[in-house]
């Protein structure tokens, strides 16, 4: 009885949003595959089917000045059964250790799957694990995204996307004549004029607000990287040793402004596109506006703009800092130092974000005025 | 160097943001004294979780009611935030528990730290991944919720319409706003991982190899939960403002008069 009411009102749901249905199908397929694909890798896969988790000892932390930290280590006995290669089906046994606060090692659970080295033809007798295996949920987390975009959003979500794939293959292919030896200010500069004009001419199609958007965001980008050097070059040395991911090239500072220009755009294309077609309604709207009602309403959307915007940014570079701020902070660094001196990078990355935003509000109103209004007759 | 920009951008915001520029500096350096005050406790033990909601709220009212005012537009906002981050809280949580993100990546292990700093920290850096991503997204998904309701404000009061029509109008809203915040977060993410990036490519990280890697996906699981929580937060926000905006009758106000009625 109950199986076939379901029945039902899942034939009524299809016939109502068929489209949607079949989305919905499509991604619980494609997470079944990726939860299941094992058989694709070349590498060898094990699943974790059994956890036995003991107390082994206590480390202690006698960096944090005089309240020494102690954690607990365990010793996790795993039962891996290997999901590929000629052995499928076997199982190994493994240890791991890890402690309290994983903070360098893993805690394993049931059901995890790991990379595995297996000895040669495929022994079982020296195997480790080489690492986690996290792609596939990486893909469900990407199809779980374009899922959402294209139930809610519909054609707009699929434009949207479209973009930011071509965008991405943009950025990869330029990565590319950067290790072939082009200087990455160069290819940073390329990209910040490229980047715009395929975003906004794909995003907003080719309308009048589109290119004074397209122009607010040239003088913005502009101005504010003018700003940049001359803060650059008058301006305390920064330390660029300190930066996180570092290849060993002479061009540090280089990078960490061509870092900066790129993470800039998103921001200054944001504010651009919001006011200039915010005022190409206006000026759509009401023709006769006159210039100061003009400036009056764009500074006031400009105000409402600026204060979220200014906290997306400031959420968003700060929080990766957490870990590294704790673990200073357990090793008797205080909060303020660590504020003062080893965080730079990110507090400028975050002031001139906020500063580019604040350029832009100025710059988009003034040439909306520029080139969306009637000219008039000077009385 | 940080001190020039500092000075430019509080000259900015006085000539070009007025009042309202001076409240958005003081909601900054509020949110900034919340967050430090969340590690801080994070780092003295508290639980986590605990953390990140209490602070989540404060941000959340911080930001909404303190520089939006205190109307039914932040007020909609407001649930429609805390509704998308307890959504969130489920899918993170399930995600994170398979992605093993916590602590440090592999890269920053092979590097000086382990030289200078014991490891034992005494905090549960799982529990804290999770903390950090949901306080990541945020800033975008306040964001989103604030555009949403307030455009959707501004066609309520114009004419009395069916909750049907301002959920539809609403929708029309996010989709408008979505590729600039879509483009934000990415562009905002591209220079930041930039340098990753370039690092993984001189070691010829094949692209299995960056997929699993932890350094990569610290970074992008971050951006793509924002992703994720802004796209969330448009058809919440909608049905919420909708449903406020019916019962409030919005359409009895004149625009001008106070938008808190």
């Amino acid at each position: 009885m109950n199986l076939k009411i379901i029945k039902d009102k899942l034939h009524t749901l299809y016939k109502t949003y068929p489209k949607q249905m079949i989305l919905t199908i499509l991604f619980l397929f494609s997470v079944v595959f990726l939860l299941n694909n094992d058989f694709c890798y070349k590498t060898p896969i094990g699943k974790i089917v059994k956890v036995t988790t003991e107390t082994s000892k206590t480390i202690t932390n006698h960096n944090n000045g005089n309240f020494p930290i102690s954690e607990k280590s365990y010793v996790q006995t795993l039962t891996v059964k290997l999901l590929n290669t000629s052995k499928k089906g076997s199982t190994i046994t493994l240890k791991n250790t890890f402690t309290f606060s994983q903070m360098d090692s893993t805690k394993f659970a049931r059901g995890d799957k790991v990379f595995l080295s297996l000895g040669s033809n495929d022994s079982l007798t020296s195997s480790n694990i080489q690492g986690i295996k996290r792609d596939s949920y990486t893909f469900i987390l990407v199809a779980f995204f374009i899922y959402l975009i294209l139930l809610l959003t519909g054609k707009r979500g699929f434009f949207v996307t479209i973009t930011t794939i071509l965008n991405i293959a943009v950025f990869v292919f330029s990565l590319h004549f950067y290790s072939e030896g082009m200087n990455i200010l160069l290819v940073a500069n390329i990209l910040i004029f490229v980047f715009p004009c395929v975003t906004l001419l794909l995003s907003n199609g080719i309308k009048k607000s589109t290119f004074v958007a397209l122009s607010s965001t040239f003088l913005t980008l502009t101005i504010s990287l003018l700003l940049f050097k001359f803060a650059l070059t008058y301006g305390e040395e920064i330390d660029y040793a300190a930066l996180d991911y570092i290849v060993g090239g002479h061009d540090l500072e280089q990078i960490f402004f061509a870092s900066v220009e790129l993470a800039g755009l998103g921001v200054i294309m944001d504010v651009s596109v919001s006011l200039c077609s915010s005022l190409y309604e206006l000026a759509k709207k009401t023709p006769d506006i006159s210039r100061k009602e003009f400036f009056l309403s764009g500074r006031q959307i400009g105000y409402d703009i600026m204060g979220t915007m200014i906290n997306v940014l400031l959420f968003t570079y700060v929080c990766g800092l957490m870990p590294l701020i704790i673990l200073k902070m357990k090793n008797d660094i205080s909060l303020i130092t660590i504020i003062k001196l080893q965080i730079p990078f990110e507090i400028c990355r975050f002031l001139f974000g906020s500063i580019q935003i604040l350029l832009a509000i100025p710059i988009s109103i003034l040439l909306s005025s520029l080139f969306l209004l009637k000219r008039r007759n000077r009385k | 160097m940080i001190l020039i920009l500092v000075l430019f951008l509080l000259l900015l915001i006085v000539l070009i943001g007025g009042d309202r520029g001076v409240v958005s500096l003081l909601t900054i350096i509020g949110n900034l004294l919340v967050f430090f005050l969340m590690i801080w406790s994070m780092a003295a033990g508290f639980n986590p979780y605990l953390v990140t909601i209490l602070g989540g709220i404060l941000i959340n009212c911080l930001t909404l009611t303190y520089q939006n005012g205190k109307n039914i537009k932040t007020y909609s906002a407001f649930l429609s935030v805390i509704v998308v981050m307890i959504l969130l809280l489920a899918i993170v949580v399930l995600f994170s528990s398979k992605l093993h993100l916590e602590g440090l990546n592999e890269i920053e292990l092979k590097g000086e730290l382990s030289i200078f700093y014991s490891f034992i920290v005494g905090v549960d850096m799982h529990k804290v991944s999770i903390c950090l991503i949901l306080i990541g997204l945020l800033g975008a998904v306040m964001d989103t919720a604030v555009s949403v309701t307030s455009g959707l404000y501004e066609i309520a009061i114009a004419k009395k319409r069916t909750q049907k029509e301002l959920f539809h109008s609403g929708m029309c809203i996010g989709k408008d706003i979505l590729s600039t915040t879509v483009n934000t977060l990415f562009f905002a993410y591209i220079g930041e991982a930039l340098m990753l990036l370039i690092y993984l490519r001189e070691y010829h990280y094949s692209l299995l190899n960056i997929l699993n890697s932890k350094a990569f996906l610290q970074d992008f699981s971050c951006i793509a939960f924002s992703m994720i929580g802004c796209l969330l937060i448009i058809p919440i926000s909608s049905f919420i403002s909708s449903k406020l905006y019916i019962s409030k009758e919005v359409w009895k106000c004149s625009k001008d008069e106070n938008p808190s009625c």
